[in-house]
């Protein structure tokens, strides 16, 4: 079959390939995809073109064929498709939005949110080029080693690889997210006025978060616009994912445009990175070939949803000795901020049984009469009775990992958006494990900060009869829904996220965690793209 | 043997060499438990800035306590059965006194001796100090 773009023509751009301007100033939204030859002062002499083009103004007459189409410009997204930037392999980057936000096209991300209280859910991602990393907040950090173990007490846990096989792709991400160099311990950032607080036989841990806000639309839009065999279009909308008759590959890709034509995608390699949540939506969608949905043999697709349990619970009144406490306060380093966390050791966790866990340490008004008193106390018995004024008062902020569970899911809504497609009901479901997993690792941090003389704690999660705090609630990280394993009986993708049983297909994003650690996943997500970008350099050689 | 068996008898060294001296030193007599000048009580109001402060948590400690303990039972429980060595000690060597006291609090931790007071854990010799400070000033 022909291409939409003669090989020619196709082979004219490749010759011609030079860079662009990465200044961000010269990225147009042109209408045409498909400008040969100079046309751009900024480009230089030899730029063919330098565009992103704008699908509801021209989309493409015939059917395009390409080698690596990418659904969806988010983190996942556009790391991939910059790791192909000027080589022989063409791309085509479909992102359903523009280059800025717009109502009709967020609105696509509707749905509905049962069980467990959750954000809106058009509010808790971004639909535009660059993802939700348009209004992320920018924490980063690794997961932890034993996040990628199987540990018995964790159903479903265990990643098909280690986390010393994603090592590599970490430090690269660093400088895909614009971070520093990889480090995330406490001892990376403390300094003499920033101290690390230092606990017996190290059983708590400081874990530092690296943050910067990074825009990946705004910042890698000229680049992908410069690249000559990366084709972006905007307010490309990925519909339906036609697997061929027997469903063994991707036969094309349906594209629509709100208010505008449908054209179609054929790719060798399809890569499906449109976030945790529609992820699954897309493959559930896919239902006219397998009514299920396409990689859901086995009932998977859109269950083990996993966020991050986020409450504030546990408070901390630390002693004279635990200050300056500087390091566990946002401050800036270079070219990011930093914050330290406390975390549990894995040994610790390991011989309690309990899932993973960060405190960072929020700020809350001057203490009570009782709380004064007990700074006194503490004073005493940890700082010599070192005099107690003005004693810091804190309340943890607890993000957590969600044990595993089926039970907790995306499915497809009767309800359906502007461009006929199903929108999504969540179901995010906590179990009793989760919680009693928080409230015992705070008693354990309540006595390891006690018994290093570090201060008090009053551990627990404040709600009644050991409920969930009222404020609990997720932190807009949808993870688990295409979960990776290397049984297609217990996991959508394998271990190179490749959709069992589809050769083609792939699937990026933090949708593909069999579990979420207590890290942010962006990270994680960046260095999993980086090294499916790898994977499928081998596929194209 | 256990690290809490160590520490049980290494603060009951200390009391017993230290009550020795003292004894020697000041023939002192027993004191009334709760005495104000018990130097017992003394010595553990030199453990804070603010003793006042130390006996509010204390009082709120005994007021959760299914049964109350008095202040004979706190200063017992803090010497470890050895009041009166543990008084010679508070006169003789204060300062000893309270490290050995603070390592047992530290320790507390350790082995899961805690005790809650309004939902903070705190050591179990912590509460017992401010239970006995707070018996002692006529609080709880
Ligand atoms: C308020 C907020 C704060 C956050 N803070 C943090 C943080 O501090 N640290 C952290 O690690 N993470 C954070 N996150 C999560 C983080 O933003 C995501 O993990 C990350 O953006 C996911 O990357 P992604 O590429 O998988 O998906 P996305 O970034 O969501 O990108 C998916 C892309 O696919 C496009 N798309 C969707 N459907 C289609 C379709 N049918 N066809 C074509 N294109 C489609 C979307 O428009 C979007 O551009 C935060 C999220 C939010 C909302």
């Amino acid at each position: 079959m022909l291409g939409w773009r003669g090989a020619a023509a196709r082979d004219t751009i490749l010759k011609h390939a030079t860079g662009c301007s990465r200044d961000g100033s010269d990225t147009e939204l042109r209408s045409s995809h498909r400008v040969v030859g100079p046309t751009r002062r900024s480009c230089g002499p030899l730029t063919a073109r330098c565009v992103l083009i704008d699908a509801r103004k021209e989309a493409p007459k015939q059917e395009i064929d390409t080698d690596l189409c990418i659904i969806g410009a988010g983190a996942a997204g556009i790391a991939i498709a910059r790791e192909f930037a000027g080589t022989a392999v063409r791309v085509t980057l479909l992102e359903s939005g523009g280059r800025t936000p717009d109502a009709a096209t967020q609105s696509l991300y509707r749905g509905t949110s049962m069980a467990q209280k959750y954000f809106r859910l058009d509010a808790a991602r971004s639909r535009y080029l660059g993802g939700s990393t348009n209004c992320w907040m920018g924490f980063c950090r690794p997961l932890d080693e034993d996040d990628f173990e199987r540990r018995d007490w964790i159903p479903h846990s265990g990643w098909p690889y280690d986390r010393a096989t994603l090592e590599p792709y970490y430090r690269r991400a660093q400088a895909v997210c614009a971070l520093r160099p990889f480090g995330y311990r406490g001892v990376d950032f403390a300094t003499p006025r920033r101290p690390e607080l230092i606990f017996p036989d190290a059983r708590v841990l400081t874990h530092c978060f690296q943050i910067a806000p990074t825009r990946f639309g705004e910042l890698y839009r000229d680049e992908l616009a410069a690249a000559r065999n990366v084709d972006t279009w905007l307010y490309a909308n990925v519909v339906e994912i036609e697997p061929d008759p027997g469903t063994r590959r991707v036969a094309k890709l349906r594209v629509r445009v709100l208010d505008g034509p449908e054209f179609s995608v054929r790719s060798r390699v399809v890569v499906l990175a449109t976030g945790g949540i529609e992820n699954a939506r897309l493959l559930l969608a896919s239902n006219r070939v397998e009514a299920a949905g396409l990689g859901n043999r086995h009932d998977l697709v859109g269950r083990f949803f996993m966020e991050h349990p986020h409450t504030h619970s546990g408070e901390f009144l630390p002693s004279p000795v635990a200050r300056p406490l500087g390091l566990y306060q946002l401050h800036r380093r270079g070219r990011v901020e930093v914050l330290g966390v406390l975390a549990l050791s894995a040994a610790v966790r390991r011989d309690a049984r309990l899932a993973n866990f960060t405190a960072s340490l929020a700020p809350r008004p001057q203490a009570g009469a009782f709380e004064r008193d007990l700074g006194v106390v503490i004073a005493g018995f940890d700082a010599e009775g070192e005099r107690a004024q003005g004693i810091p008062r804190f309340v943890f902020s607890n993000e957590c990992e969600q044990v595993p569970n089926p039970e907790s899911r995306v499915q497809l809504a009767y309800e359906r958006d502007a461009l006929g497609m199903n929108r999504v009901t969540l179901k995010w479901r906590l179990t009793s494990e989760d919680r009693d997993s928080l409230r015992r690792s705070h008693e354990i941090l309540a006595r390891e900060i006690g018994r290093a003389g570090l201060g008090r704690v009053k551990p627990g999660l404040g709600g009644a009869d050991g409920a969930w705090p009222a404020d609990l609630n997720g932190a807009r990280h949808h993870m688990g829904t295409t979960r990776m394993h290397s049984d297609p009986k217990q996991g959508v993708v394998d271990a190179d996220s490749r959709v069992h049983g589809i050769a083609n297909l792939f699937v990026a994003g933090s949708s593909v965690f069999p579990t979420s650690g207590a890290a942010n996943p962006t990270l994680t997500i960046v260095a999993l793209a980086l090294r499916l970008a790898d994977h499928l350099k081998q596929e194209f050689v | 043997m256990s690290e809490r068996d160590l520490h049980r008898r290494e603060f009951l060294a200390q009391l017993g060499v230290g009550a020795a001296s003292a004894l020697a030193f000041s023939g002192a007599g027993v004191l009334a438990c709760g005495d104000a000048r018990d130097p017992l009580v003394g010595a553990l109001e030199g453990l804070f800035d603010d003793p006042e402060a130390a006996r509010a948590i204390g009082a709120a400690w005994i007021a959760e306590q299914p049964t109350p303990p008095d202040a004979e039972a706190l200063l017992t429980a803090i010497a470890d059965g050895r009041i009166e060595a543990a008084r010679a000690l508070a006169r003789s060597d204060p300062a000893a006194l309270l490290a050995q006291l603070r390592a047992r609090h530290h320790a507390d931790f350790d082995f899961g001796r805690t005790a809650e007071v309004r939902g903070w854990l705190l050591s179990l010799t912590e509460a017992r100090v401010c239970g006995a400070l707070a018996r002692a000033g006529g609080r709880g």
